[in-house]
């Protein structure tokens, strides 16, 4: 690479980083980053200045304090503030972006950064369709690109093999005993849906399921501020799912549900959050099937 | 002049935080500071001109905050020093461990505090505070391609140190 093109390169993915640029330009510089191993090399080290400027003056320890105060300010400017939006879709890529990236960056998979965000762009926003069914089925297209995702982080010399949750808020994989390369593997959606029918989270799981086997991970995700917890347990053309929000007893809500495996998505429950109704959407594919 | 969206401000508020963090050194003056600097630039939203990107205006507003808070401060017998920074988090899990860390963060602290002054401020104000290479140009008023070079220079020096004094790191 060029000098020029070098540092033209790190102003763009550093525009990125802070969520400036539109999403054709965001989509333009993570294709760039998935195709070039040099590219993925500068942004690891554009992270790692970031990440290792950024602690050592303490502004990882006040980033709490800047969440708080940030939604005080917004909160203290809504009663005046009819022209409030919520955030767009694009954004809400590249903040998710930015917090995934610091994950892969511990993991040491910075290649993985491209293959997640391709993946959230390829999501289809929403989806309502003119029936009122709030999840549209997953499409081969995305299986496809869960696809490359997974196989971004099956690293050899790790015994095991990976899971991995892709929601709004978090992207994290882990490993189960097992030989890879060998697995039955599945995609589980589930979307919660709030009484206007809008999408208020999405959790994507793909995790390796021979039948009789079962997966707990109390943080998949966050829904208005709790953690989801999420529970799969495979059959052979089933599947059983628990869904949970909240940490304890006393504020927590959830539904179970049992779904055809490649079936089309179903609503398998509803449960109330801060008083407002919730509905739980499910589907469960084989990762490799054809669906959609 | 249209009044910002929730998501704008939500979008400029780190970066004008971590200034105010950098220049106040505590994490809760930081959030006072900025959040007058909000309220103060929505008050006269209609005044800004356009002649300037609108985060250069919300950072000189900002900067005028914290220069009003640290003539409060100093009638307090209290002196600001710009390079104060926060608390650092202590969340290692032991002795060594912290004290490797310290160590780190010290070196680290002073290598960039040993950069040539217009390293200093391009790495400053794009990494650390997070302003996009274009609103750091404008705000130290050189041409976008400078603040590249040297943002690119002031990182390319500080791996160097960081791997000459932690080699095994």
């Amino acid at each position: 690479m060029e000098p020029a093109e070098e540092l033209d390169l790190e102003r763009r993915i550093h525009a990125l980083l802070c969520g400036a640029p539109d999403e054709a330009e965001s989509r333009q510089v993570l294709h760039e980053i998935a195709d070039s191993p040099a590219a993925q090399q500068t942004l690891r080290e554009m992270l790692l200045a970031e990440r290792a400027a950024r602690a050592a003056f303490g502004f990882d320890a006040a980033q709490g304090t800047l969440e708080a105060s940030r939604a005080a300010l917004l909160r203290r400017l809504k009663p005046d503030a009819a022209h409030a939006i919520r955030p767009a879709r694009g954004g809400r890529t590249v903040g998710w972006l930015a917090r995934v990236a610091a994950g892969i960056l511990i993991g040491g998979i910075s290649a993985t950064l491209a293959a997640y965000a391709t993946v959230r762009i390829m999501e289809h926003p929403s989806p309502i369709s003119s029936a009122g069914v709030p999840m549209t089925a997953i499409s081969r297209a995305e299986i496809e690109a869960y696809g490359r995702v997974w196989r971004q982080v099956v690293e050899p010399g790790i015994e095991g093999v990976p899971w991995l949750v892709l929601s709004g808020a978090r992207g994290e994989f882990g490993y189960v005993p097992g030989e890879a390369g060998a697995e039955r593997l599945l995609l589980v959606r589930c979307r919660f849906v709030g009484p206007g029918n809008e999408t208020m989270e999405t959790v994507n799981l793909i995790l390796p399921a021979e039948p009789g086997s079962r997966l707990a991970l109390p943080d998949a995700g966050l829904l208005g501020g709790r953690p989801v917890g999420y529970e799969v347990a495979a059959g052979t053309d089933w599947a059983a799912v628990a869904l949970t929000v909240g940490q304890t007893a006393q504020d927590s809500a959830g539904v179970r549900g049992r779904v055809a495996i490649g079936a089309d998505p179903v609503e398998v429950g509803e449960f109330r959050l801060n008083g407002r109704p919730v509905r739980l959407w499910l589907q469960v594919v084989p990762f490799a099937g054809a669906v959609g | 002049m249209d009044r910002p969206t929730d998501e704008q401000i939500g979008n400029w508020y780190p970066r004008l935080y971590r200034t105010a963090l950098r220049l106040t050194g505590s994490p809760f003056d930081a959030a006072d500071v900025t959040q007058q600097a909000f309220c103060q630039a929505l008050g006269r939203w209609d005044r800004f001109d356009g002649g300037a990107l609108r985060t250069t205006w919300l950072h000189q507003i900002l900067v005028n905050c914290v220069r009003d808070w640290a003539r409060r401060r100093m009638r307090r017998g209290q002196t600001v020093d710009v390079w104060t920074v926060a608390a650092l988090p202590q969340t290692d899990s032991s002795p060594v461990d912290r004290a490797v860390r310290r160590e780190e963060v010290q070196r680290l602290r002073e290598a960039i505090g040993d950069l040539q002054a217009g390293l200093r401020v391009a790495f400053v104000a794009t990494v650390l505070d997070g302003y996009t290479y274009e609103e750091a140009a404008e705000l130290l008023s050189v041409p976008v391609g400078t603040v590249a070079s040297r943002v690119h220079g002031a990182r390319k020096h500080l791996q160097g140190v960081m791997q000459q004094a932690f080699p095994e790191a």
